[in-house]
């Protein structure tokens, strides 16, 4: 079986990828972080209700 | 990979970058709403409770405010009262004073009659006090010439006594001097005559009727030394004691230190009042 080549260009577009994943998911932490610190951790997947 | 994937791969990437900058950006700057809100609630309970109390004690001030009204109507009441009952008064008292006005007003009119009454008699009594004063001098100038007649009298009376002696004597002797004549014109022996009634050589003025009761005047005044309308004719000796009256009031003794025929001197002693010239002074009171 003839080894598969592996080009260099494509290890720069899955970095790029992954900084864009690691983007993606450090805005996604930083928002959970927010939304529970301001208005708890039950409303990250539930509406509060208005009392 | 082909190049579209790897373009599809960049703008992907460079999509989320930015995305997720924008994501991070709107929600670092977002506003904690739950927090606001809790703070907002802190003030309205706050607000209420501050709410609460300041209707309790707008309640309170209202009571007290309708008592402090009620306390002042009655205040007010009786105040009104007061003033009516003042203003009657003020009335009556506006009218007795009008009546006491007209009262003043008569006995003004009256008072100015009697003031002209007793100008006009203080100066009656003045011009009589006046007239007393000069009959008072023409007393005092009537009791020294009375005096002085008195003392010629007495003189006149010893002179008339020894003339009268003098005449008896002379009476006898012719008398005598007739026996005499006759005898001898009847050859009888001549008897030198003698009159009976001796000459009396020692014959004195009558004696100064010494009363018991001497009243007089004073004629002058100087300081503690008085002079006396009464002298030695009189019967005033030195040593006698005269008293100074004005009326019935006892006023100073005077002490007689020189006699005249008329009029004698003497000093004050005892002095009660002053005693004024034509007071009256007497050996007995």
């Amino acid at each position: 079986m003839a080894k598969r080549k592996i080009a260099i260009s494509s290890d720069v577009y899955t970095a790029i990828l992954a900084l864009a994943l690691l983007a993606v998911v450090g805005t996604a932490a930083f928002v959970a972080f927010k939304c529970g610190e301001y208005y708890g951790w039950d409303s990250l997947f539930t509406v509060v209700k208005a009392r | 990979m082909s190049t579209l994937t790897k373009i599809l791969v960049v703008l992907l990437s460079l999509f989320s970058i930015f995305l997720c900058g924008m994501m991070v950006s709107y929600v670092g700057s977002a506003n904690n709403y739950r927090k606001l809100y809790k703070e907002e609630q802190t003030a309205r309970d706050a607000a209420q409770s501050d709410a609460i109390k300041k209707a309790d004690l707008y309640k309170e001030q209202v009571a007290k405010t309708k008592e402090l009204e009620d306390r002042l109507r009655l205040e007010i009441n009786a105040l009104q009262e007061r003033n009516n009952q003042m203003a009657a008064n003020l009335q009556k008292t506006e009218r007795l004073s009008q009546e006491y006005q007209a009262r003043a007003d008569s006995w003004k009119g009256v008072m100015t009659g009697f003031e002209q009454s007793v100008s006009t008699m203080l100066d009656s009594l003045k011009l009589t006090q006046d007239q007393l004063e000069k009959a008072r001098a023409q007393n005092i100038q009537d009791q020294k010439e009375l005096n002085q007649l008195t003392a010629d009298l007495y003189d006149k009376i010893v002179q008339l006594q020894r003339l009268e002696s003098e005449r008896r004597r002379l009476l006898e002797q012719k008398t005598e001097l007739e026996k005499q004549v006759t005898q001898f014109a009847s050859g009888t022996t001549v008897i030198a005559a003698s009159p009976v009634t001796q000459i009396s050589d020692n014959a004195r003025p009558a004696g100064t009727p010494i009363s018991s009761d001497i009243q007089g005047l004073i004629m002058e005044i100087n300081q503690s030394l008085v002079t006396l309308s009464v002298g030695s004719a009189d019967g005033v000796q030195k040593g006698m004691t005269f008293h100074v009256v004005r009326g019935s009031e006892f006023l100073c003794n005077v002490v007689v230190t020189d006699v005249d025929i008329n009029k004698s001197a003497g000093i004050l002693e005892m002095v009660q009042q002053q005693p004024k010239i034509g007071d009256t002074v007497a050996t007995k009171l």
